[in-house]
C-alpha cells in the first residue's frame, strides 16, 4: 500500500503541470484581450484607446511571450501565489479560499442527498427486479441522468420558490437556502449512483457465495444486507472521485443560477471577463482537489477490498 | 437492515443535516473577505440606530464589480445612491440638471461659474462646501485620466463658500453635462486619500442618501440610510444589492419575493413579472441604449456605397426591432440617437425595400451568373459576415434574421457570434453592438461625434469608429459646436451630422432599448431612470 501511495503521489506533479499548461494555452487561444477588458471594467463609459490597451498589456505582463508568461506563473504558483485578479485586483488564492467553503458545503450536501436516496432505492430496485418499483426507479434514474441541471434548477425555483413560496429562490447563509441548489445539483449523480448500485447489487446477488448463504437457510434480507451489500457498494467508493468532478462542474451552473457565492460563480464571472489569473488558478485548484479525491477514493477502495491490495505474484498470507 | 447499512444511512443523514445547518453569514464572514469593509465605528452605529423600524430594500443587479471610489470608475456608487455628482442627467429631457450644484453660468468661453448646494454633508459628517468640491474635482483629475481628458481643466478657483469657478484649457460649452460622469462624484478628498487603498468605505467620503457598510465585489453591497441627507431622511433603513448576473434568476428571485427590485429584465421576463401577482415592470419609456450594426468600410464589400445602401434596403430593421425590443422594452431606431435626445424630422433612414436593394446590387455590377441564388461579380460571390457577441441576447437574433433577408436578395451571409472585442479585427462586414448613446451629459453632438469617430470623442481619438468610417464630411459640420452652448443650437448641429451618417449608411441602427425594471408592488417612490446611471434615490421606499 505504501509503494502504491508513493507511486500515485509521484504522478500528481506531472499531471498538474500538464493540466495547468493545457489550460494556460487554451485560455490564451480564446479571443478577447484581457487588457482591454480590464480597462473597460474600470471605465465602462469609455472605450480605451490603443495606447491605453498597450500600456495595460505591459502592466499585466501580457506583452511577454506565452512560454515566459507560463514559466512566471508556475514559479509564483509553487510559492503559493496564484497572481491577482485582473478585475477585482484581489489575490486569486484568497478568492479561491473564500469561495471554497460555500462550494464544499453545496457539493457535500448534494453528495449526501444523492447517496441517501440512491443507496436504498438502488438496493430495493435490485432486490425487486422486474417489479413496478424497479420500473419506476429505472425510469426516474433515466430522467434524472438526462435532465440538464440548469433546467432542473429553474424548475425547482419556479415550483418551490415562486409558486409554493416554501423556499428562497437564491442566497447563501441558511439551511433553507441550501435545499434547492443541493437538490438541483444532486439529481444527476443520484440517478447515476442508483443505476450503479442496482447493477452492482444484481451482479453480487448472482455470486456463488450468495448462493451458499441462501443454501445455509439465511433469510433474503440477511443475504442482501449482511452479505451482498458490502461488495455491492465497492463500485460506489470508486465512483466517488468521478462524481466529485461532476458535482464541481455542475456547481458552476447551479451556483450561477442560485447566486451561491462559491467557486462556480467565481469561475463563470472570471471566464466572461477574461480574468485569466482567476480562471488559471481555478483550473489548477480544482485539478488538485479532483486528483486528491480520486486518490483517496482509490485508497479507500483498496482498504475496503483486500483483493485490490495484491498485485501479480503476490499471495494472500493466512 | 444490516448494521453497516444502518451506520452508513445514519452518517449520511447526519452529514446532510450538518451541512444544511452550518451557519454561514451572507456574503462574507471571514476576515479580509470583503474588498472594502465597513467602518464599524460611531458613524455606522449612529445611522443604524436611526434606521431601525424601517424596512430594507433588496435589489438584484447584474454587475457589482467596480470599486466604490468614484475615481476608480466607481459607477456602482452613483447607481446605488451612495454618491452624487454636481449635475445629473434628467430622466425626462436627458439634459443635465443641478444636483449637488445649484446652477452653472457660462461666464466666458473658457470659464464656468458653479453654485454649490448648501447643507450637504459627507457621510463622515464633514461639510461639503466649495473648497471640498474643488478638492474633489482636483483629486478626480489627478487620479482618473478619463476625467482629466474629459474636463480639460486649467484651474479651479473657490469664489466663496458656495461658488467655484472652473477655467478650462479648451472651450467646454457643455461642461455641466460632463460633470455628470460618475468618476466626478463629489468625494471628501482628504478623507478618501487618508483612508488609503482598499479602505474607501471607512472614509465616509460620499454624500448620497445611503452609506455603504459592506461591499464584496461581484457579490453584494450593503448600505444604510444617511439620516443627515440634504434631501431628507430616506424612508428605508438601507438597501442591499445582490449581484445576480443570470437574468432568469434575477426575474425569478423577484417573483419569489427574495428581492424587491430586479434591475434590467428581459422582454420575456417582463411578461412573466407583469403576469405575476405582486410584481410589475417599470420603465421610463425612453430608450437610451442602441442596438446597431457597425458597417465595415475597410473590407471591400461594403466600402462600395451601392452595396452598402443595398444592404440597408434589404434588411427589414423595423421588423427585427420588434423581435429584439418588443413594445415596452424598446422601439425601432431609425436614427442613431433617440428622439428624446434629438429629434430630426427631416432625416430619414433607408427603409426596407428588397427590390431597391436588388437594383442597387445590379448597378454595382452583381448578377447571379451561375444560377445558385447568390450574386457574384468577377467570379467572386457576394458574401458578407455579420458579427456579434452573445452576452446581449439581441445580437444573435438580429444576425440570424438579417441573414435570411440578405440571402433573399442574393447576398450570401455568414453569422459569426463570438466575442465583442472581435469588433476590432477586420473579420466582419456588419457587427452587432449594444451600447448607450446618451453619454457626455446627454449632449447630442458628443454622442454623434463619438460614434462617427471624430475628435469630439470622449478619448479624443475616435476609438469608437470600429467601421473606419471616413468622417471627414462631419468635421466641418461639428466644428462650430465648440462654441455653441445652447442645447437647441447643438441639436441643429447633431441633426445635420445625423443626416450625413444616415445617407452614408455609416451605421445600421435597429432598436433603442429601454431600461426595464422588475419591481415589487411593495416598492414606493421608485423612479425608473432611462439610463443605468441612477437606480435609486432618497425617495424609494417599501410599504408594509
Amino acid at each position: 500500500m505504501g509503494a502504491y501511495l508513493i507511486r500515485r503521489l509521484a504522478t500528481l506533479p506531472l499531471l498538474l503541470l500538464g493540466i495547468s499548461a493545457a489550460s494556460f494555452a487554451l485560455l490564451n487561444l480564446a479571443p478577447g484581450d484581457p487588457a482591454e477588458i480590464v480597462l473597460r471594467q474600470r471605465n465602462p463609459a469609455q472605450l480605451p484607446s490603443s495606447a491605453e490597451v498597450a500600456a495595460m498589456r505591459i502592466e499585466l505582463g501580457l506583452d511577454a511571450p506565452l512560454p515566459v508568461q507560463y514559466t512566471r506563473w508556475v514559479s509564483r504558483a509553487l510559492a503559493g501565489d496564484l497572481g491577482q485578479s485582473y478585475v477585482t485586483e484581489q489575490p486569486v488564492a484568497a478568492q479561491l479560499a473564500r469561495r471554497t467553503v460555500p462550494t464544499a458545503l453545496l457539493t457535500a450536501a448534494a453528495l449526501a442527498l444523492a447517496l441517501l436516496v440512491a443507496v436504498p432505492i438502488g438496493i430495493l430496485s435490485a432486490r425487486r427486479r422486474g417489479s413496478s418499483l424497479d420500473a419506476v426507479a429505472r425510469l426516474a434514474a433515466l430522467v434524472g441522468a438526462a435532465a440538464p441541471s440548469y433546467a432542473l434548477a429553474y424548475g425547482l425555483i419556479i415550483l418551490f420558490a415562486v409558486k409554493l413560496s416554501w423556499l428562497p429562490a437564491l442566497g447563501y447563509g441558511s439551511a433553507a437556502q441550501m435545499i434547492l441548489p443541493a437538490a438541483a445539483l444532486s439529481l444527476a449523480p443520484m440517478a447515476q449512483l442508483m443505476r450503479l448500485i442496482r447493477a452492482s447489487m444484481l451482479e453480487t446477488l448472482g455470486q456463488d457465495y450468495i448462493r451458499t448463504a441462501r443454501a445455509k437457510g439465511l433469510s433474503e434480507q440477511t443475504v442482501a444486507t449482511g452479505h451482498a451489500l458490502r461488495n455491492a457498494l465497492l463500485p460506489v467508493i470508486g465512483a466517488m472521485g468521478v462524481h466529485l468532478g461532476y458535482l464541481l462542474s455542475g456547481a458552476v451552473i447551479v451556483e450561477t443560477i442560485f447566486t451561491w457565492p462559491g467557486l462556480g460563480q467565481l469561475i463563470v464571472g472570471a471566464a466572461l471577463t477574461r480574468d485569466y489569473p482567476v480562471v488559471q488558478g481555478f483550473v489548477t485548484y480544482i485539478a488538485v482537489v479532483v486528483l486528491l479525491v480520486n486518490l483517496v477514493a482509490d485508497v479507500a477502495l483498496r482498504v475496503a477490498d483486500p483483493r485490490l491490495r495484491f498485485g501479480r505474484g503476490e499471495r494472500f498470507r493466512f | 437492515m444490516s448494521h453497516s447499512l444502518r451506520i452508513l444511512s445514519s452518517v449520511l443523514a447526519l452529514l446532510f443535516l450538518l451541512v444544511a445547518c452550518t451557519p454561514a453569514a451572507p456574503g462574507t464572514t471571514s476576515a479580509g473577505a470583503s474588498a472594502e469593509s465597513a467602518n464599524q465605528g460611531s458613524q455606522s452605529a449612529a445611522v443604524a440606530d436611526a434606521a431601525t423600524e424601517r424596512p430594507t430594500l433588496t435589489a438584484g443587479v447584474i454587475w457589482l464589480d467596480s470599486p466604490l471610489d468614484p475615481v476608480e470608475g466607481g459607477y456602482v456608487s452613483t447607481q446605488s445612491a451612495l454618491s452624487e455628482t454636481l449635475f445629473r442627467l434628467s430622466g425626462t429631457t436627458l439634459s443635465p440638471e443641478p444636483w449637488l450644484a445649484t446652477e452653472a453660468t457660462h461666464v466666458a468661453p473658457f470659464i464656468w461659474r458653479i453654485g454649490i448646494r448648501e447643507g450637504v454633508k459627507f457621510h463622515n459628517g464633514n461639510v461639503m462646501d466649495a473648497q471640498a468640491v474643488k478638492a474633489s474635482l482636483e483629486r478626480a483629475i489627478r487620479l482618473s485620466p478619463a476625467a482629466a481628458d474629459t474636463l480639460s481643466v486649467d484651474t479651479i478657483t473657490v469664489e466663496d463658500e458656495q461658488t467655484i469657478t472652473i477655467k478650462t484649457t479648451v472651450e467646454q460649452p457643455t461642461l455641466p453635462g460632463l460633470l455628470i460622469l460618475p468618476a466626478l462624484a463629489i468625494t471628501d478628498a482628504a478623507a478618501a486619500d487618508a483612508a488609503g487603498e482598499g479602505n474607501f468605505i471607512a472614509a465616509g467620503a460620499l454624500t448620497g442618501p445611503y452609506i455603504p457598510i459592506e461591499y464584496t465585489p461581484k457579490e453584494r453591497l450593503d448600505s444604510v440610510s444617511n439620516d443627515d441627507y440634504w434631501g431628507g431622511t430616506p424612508p428605508l433603513a438601507g438597501i442591499k444589492h445582490i449581484a445576480i448576473p443570470d437574468t432568469n434568476s434575477r426575474e425569478l428571485a423577484l417573483q419569489a419575493g427574495d428581492i424587491d427590485v430586479a434591475i434590467n429584465v428581459s422582454p420575456n421576463g417582463a411578461q412573466a413579472i407583469n403576469a405575476h401577482q405582486g410584481t410589475h415592470t417599470e420603465t421610463s419609456g425612453i430608450g437610451t441604449s442602441l442596438v446597431l450594426w457597425w458597417v465595415n468600410f475597410e473590407r471591400g464589400t461594403l466600402a462600395d456605397p451601392l452595396v452598402r445602401r443595398a444592404v440597408a434596403h434589404a434588411i427589414d430593421r423595423e421588423s427585427i426591432a420588434g423581435l429584439v425590443a418588443p413594445p415596452g422594452s424598446g422601439s425601432f431606431a431609425e436614427l442613431l440617437l433617440p428622439d428624446a435626445l434629438v429629434a430630426c424630422p427631416g432625416v430619414n433612414a433607408l427603409g426596407y425595400d428588397p427590390d431597391a436593394a436588388r437594383n442597387l446590387l445590379a448597378q454595382a455590377g452583381y448578377a447571379d451568373s451561375d444560377g445558385d441564388g447568390i450574386l457574384d461579380k468577377d467570379g467572386q460571390p457576394l458574401e458578407i459576415i455579420i458579427g456579434g457577441y452573445p452576452e446581449r441576447f439581441q445580437l444573435p437574433i438580429m444576425a440570424e434574421a438579417a441573414q435570411a433577408m440578405l440571402t433573399d436578395v442574393g447576398i450570401k451571409t455568414e453569422v459569426l457570434i463570438t466575442e465583442w472585442s472581435v469588433v476590432k479585427e477586420p473579420a466582419w462586414d456588419l457587427f452587432g453592438w449594444y451600447n448607450t448613446v446618451v453619454q457626455g451629459g446627454g449632449d447630442p453632438v458628443f454622442n454623434i461625434s463619438k460614434f462617427a469617430g471624430l475628435k469630439g470623442d470622449a478619448s479624443g481619438s475616435g476609438t469608437n469608429n470600429y467601421g473606419h468610417y471616413d468622417a471627414s464630411r462631419l468635421v466641418d459640420i461639428v466644428a462650430p459646436s465648440t462654441s455653441v452652448s445652447d442645447l437647441e443650437g447643438r441639436k441643429d448641429i447633431a441633426c445635420e451630422a445625423l443626416a450625413v451618417v444616415t445617407e452614408d449608411a455609416a451605421f445600421l441602427p435597429v432598436a433603442h432599448v429601454n431600461m426595464v425594471y422588475g419591481v415589487s408592488d411593495r416598492v414606493t417612490g421608485f423612479q425608473a431612470h432611462p439610463t443605468s446611471h441612477y437606480f435609486f434615490d432618497h425617495r424609494v421606499g417599501l410599504s408594509e
